[in-house]
């Protein structure tokens, strides 16, 4: 329910329907716009059109069998949430994992977390009106799509984590092709600056619009690109550092006008501070196993103590967040997602309202949301 | 003064812009014209075939059901036989469900003969549900285990 | 031809067999330019986006805008229940007129267009503000918010627009000393340089940039494409048209932008004057040239939210325009 209900005469106001269906909410997501001529006076973001019960089929599954289900919570950070949920019964089991593997992982997450961030900027311009930047984009991503098809033999939905490590190994040519992907993209930050930054129009839709306060982010829950464009600097690999990236030196971008332009900003600077660790870290990639022998939880059954754990790492969206209760059992008794798109997409009902309909179009699309996740 | 300068520093803008998107038009187009030239598909991760060995020229099922059982998605139809004489199984009939398959590679990780491997196959279609069932045996003859030939 | 209007005017008399030819001509020619413009619109966006557009139907896809008309003949044509159902039925039909009649007004020679007129650029000023009432029709007949938000949008941005063109139009026609297009084509009054005439956009930079603003927001094409911003509302004014009645907008989409891009040819680019080629390929050629930078413009901008569309026109625009016109003013009074 929306906090404020105006006063307004009825007839003052109508109701619009941004629909499930509707090129530009990301996903099934349905707005409830109460306007007044073109002013926005309530917004209701009305979810669960996507809803497939992940949580629920954690209870049902064993540890290794929900693995395909990780991916597709976020599909546009798949690689990075198949990671978490490793990562957080490797934790919890108190299971090593090969230093190789620890280097690898980060560099495919950081990989798809540009990968991300560059689909954004394309959907994105295309929700307002230039439709050319989201080939550039796809272009770019291709590159980074074929990489990790050539790792992992999948491009959007990935299932290389096992507990352990990796399922397979980087092959020997994988620095080369990957520094090679790394240039390809660095030469594409200056031409994405010039087209889409510097646009005047760009800008005027962008700059003012949208401001998200820096109490607003924190009531809510806010995490990721969205809450770093306010001026909070909040980035769990830096607050929670999980797996390898303690050994990396990085930046958290962070502007704190809190518009449309600041959260775009962060994220282009976030891709290259991501392009920064993976050349760090293809340096230190050491020799050695990818996966500790035992193939545990595939070949051998895993239990886990009892008790409950919290894990969270850093998507593309922001603080992704697994609680896991165990009862002893090969299954989960409970596994709680906490995805970062859910209280992103509440705070937008604070904001919106005063804003034109365009902006409405804008502000949504500023704040990234994949909707799957919202409603798991 | 100030606005005229923002003025003409928009339309410079627009002028870049458009200097981008003229310049990308000149460029050779990245569209790969399928079905006429085909993708490269030497890493994909395809729906999962058996593995032939080349050492006994067939597969090396013995339906101890491992996959099937780790199988998140309820996919595989497996039933066998044991040859005579013979201490293993060996698959008679082995259907996968492509529909349902998430391609999460655990039946491969857990199979015991690491006979499951990803196709390369990536434009399988079907009209209708029933033909999205794989038989896996297919592309092998008789089973020369079954007939005798091999132990 | 002229056999052909001797035939028809035994039957049906000089006057009706000069309309007949005319209209019969005029939209044969408009069709098959509309067609190939389309094509050229995929083509064009495909190569600024790194790909190919259309390939398959015909060679290079040069058939595709066929194989689309096609589809959409074929397709179900429902009317929504509440919808003002006359209007709603009209609206396509209506939106060409205008654009029709502008289209007969433009020369394509040195003694040809469909129409004579002394006073043809204050005609076609008119008449060009009618195809908004054939969109507003559409919107607010369809019975849908989207709609009536799309078509309110446009009615805005027509009125606005058109102040522009026509006063950078009027730039021109100080200079020109005629308000008759036909008398464009006259080098006498054009610039000379060396000798050589040159085209009045020569002389007028701000006012051919400033017309050709206007007419990308006339014909409602982005970045002012609010009226139907896809992301935003869907449809805008034709979210309830299907099949051949969207057709008709889109197509009248393009006729619009063929016909104002060959009037901003004859009056900045020289019209259909030029060395070789025949006085109908000239125009054809330079308002093509109008037309691609128009599809250019539109691959590459994102649009502008609607206040800010309103506010450019009425803060910038004029306010320009006007500034050019009392210094073309001037100049002229300063040079004679």
């Amino acid at each position: 329910m929306p906090k404020q209900l105006p006063v307004a005469e009825p007839l003052d106001t109508y109701t619009l329907n941004m629909g499930p269906q509707h090129p530009s909410t990301h996903g099934v997501l349905r707005m409830r716009l109460t306007l007044r001529g073109e002013q926005i006076v309530v917004a209701e973001p009305v979810i669960g059109y996507s809803h497939r019960a992940h949580e629920k089929m954690a209870e049902n599954r064993t540890y290794a069998q929900f693995l395909p289900n990780t991916s597709r919570q976020d599909y546009l950070s798949g690689m990075i949430y198949n990671f978490a949920w490793v990562e957080a019964v490797e934790k919890f089991a108190g299971i090593a994992v090969p230093e190789r593997a620890l280097v690898a992982r980060v560099i495919l997450a950081e990989f798809n977390r540009i990968s991300s961030h560059l689909l954004w900027i394309g959907a994105f311009l295309m929700d307002l009106g230039a439709p050319t930047p989201f080939l550039y984009c796809w272009d770019d991503r291709e590159a980074i799509l074929f990489l990790l098809e050539s790792v992992t033999g999948s491009r959007l939905t990935y299932c290389s984590g096992r507990f352990g490590g990796l399922n397979r190994d980087l092959d020997a040519d994988f620095p080369r092709r990957a520094r090679e992907v790394l240039s390809k993209l660095k030469a594409r930050w200056d031409e994405y600056e010039r087209l889409i930054e510097d646009n005047v129009i760009f800008r005027s839709r962008a700059i003012g619009v949208g401001i998200l306060t820096r109490d607003q982010c924190l009531s809510y829950g806010v995490t990721g690109p969205t809450l770093r464009g306010s001026g909070v600097p909040y980035d769990v690999r830096k607050a929670e550092p999980y797996g390898a990236y303690p050994r990396f030196e990085f930046d958290v971008p962070t502007r704190s006008e809190g518009d449309v332009l600041a959260r775009y900003v962060v994220r282009v600077l976030e891709m290259k501070q991501s392009v920064r660790i993976i050349e760090q870290a293809l340096e230190a990639l050491p020799a050695g196993p990818i996966l500790t022998p035992d193939s545990i939880g595939v070949k051998k059954r895993l239990k886990l103590p009892v008790g409950t754990q919290y894990y969270a790492v850093e998507s593309a969206r922001g603080h992704y967040g697994i609680l896991l209760v165990s009862e002893g059992g090969t299954e989960p008794y409970r596994a709680k997602f906490r995805t970062p798109s859910y209280p992103n997409l509440a705070v937008l009902g604070d904001v919106m309202p005063g804003n034109y309909v365009a902006d409405a179009v804008a502000v949504l699309g500023s704040v990234d949301l994949v909707m799957p996740e919202v409603d798991r | 003064m100030n606005a005229v300068l923002r003025v003409v520093r928009g339309l410079q803008s627009l002028l870049v812009g458009l200097g981008i998107t003229g310049r990308e038009s000149l460029r050779r187009a990245v569209t790969l014209q399928y079905p006429r030239e085909r993708p490269d598909a030497t890493h994909w991760g395809g729906p999962i075939e058996l593995v032939t060995f080349p050492a006994t020229g067939t597969h090396d099922c013995i339906a101890c059901n491992a996959c099937a059982r780790i199988c998140p998605s309820d996919c595989f139809e497996i039933e066998g036989k044991r040859p005579e004489g013979a201490r293993k199984m060996r698959a008679t009939k082995f259907f996968l469900d492509f529909s349902t398959c998430s391609l999460c590679g655990l039946c491969i990780d857990v199979c015991p003969t690491d006979t499951l491997q990803y196709s390369r196959r990536y434009d399988d279609a079907a009209f209708h549900r029933v033909q999205t069932v794989n038989d896996l045996l297919a592309p092998f003859g008789e089973d020369p285990y079954l007939m005798g030939k091999l132990q | 031809m002229s056999v052909l209007h001797h035939l028809l005017a035994a039957v049906l008399g000089d006057f009706l067999a000069s309309l007949v030819l005319g209209v019969v001509f005029l939209m044969g020619f408009l069709t098959f330019n509309v067609l190939f413009l389309i094509w050229l619109e995929r083509k064009v966006a495909g190569h600024i986006q790194r790909r190919l557009g259309p390939m398959e139907v015909g060679p290079h896809g040069a058939l595709q805008t066929v194989a689309d008309m096609l589809k959409l003949l074929s397709k179900e044509l429902f009317t929504p229940v509440a919808a003002d159902r006359y209007t709603y039925l009209l609206a396509p039909i209506l939106v060409f007129m205008p654009t029709l009649c502008v289209a007969s007004l433009i020369p394509v020679g040195d003694a040809a267009a469909f129409a004579e007129m002394p006073y043809g650029l204050i005609v076609i000023t008119a008449l060009s503000g009618l195809t908004v009432i054939s969109i507003f029709m559409a919107g607010w007949s369809s019975n849908n918010k989207y709609a009536v938000l799309g078509g309110l949008r446009s009615v805005a941005q027509v009125v606005a627009y058109e102040i522009p063109v026509l006063l950078s139009a009027l730039s021109v026609v100080l200079i020109a000393q005629t308000l008759d297009l036909q008398r464009f084509g006259d080098t006498r009054s054009w610039p000379h340089l060396f000798g050589l005439p040159l085209p009045y956009v020569v002389v007028e930079p701000v006012a051919a940039v400033i017309f050709l603003i206007g007419i990308t927001a006339e014909t409602n094409r982005a970045p002012f494409d609010i009226p139907k911003a896809e992301s935003e509302l869907v449809g805008g004014f034709h979210t309830e048209y299907s099949g051949m009645r969207f057709a008709m907008f889109f197509f009248a989409e393009y006729t619009n932008m063929m016909v104002l891009g060959a009037l901003g040819a004859t009056l900045f680019l020289g019209g259909w004057k030029g060395p070789l080629l025949p006085g109908w390929l000239w125009i054809m050629l330079k308002a093509y040239a109008v037309i691609v930078v128009m599809m250019w413009a539109r691959w590459t901008f994102p649009r502008l939210r609607f206040d800010q569309l309103m506010s450019f026109a009425w803060k910038l625009l004029i306010p320009l325009a006007l500034a050019n016109l009392v210094v073309t003013a001037l100049v002229l009074g300063a040079i004679a």
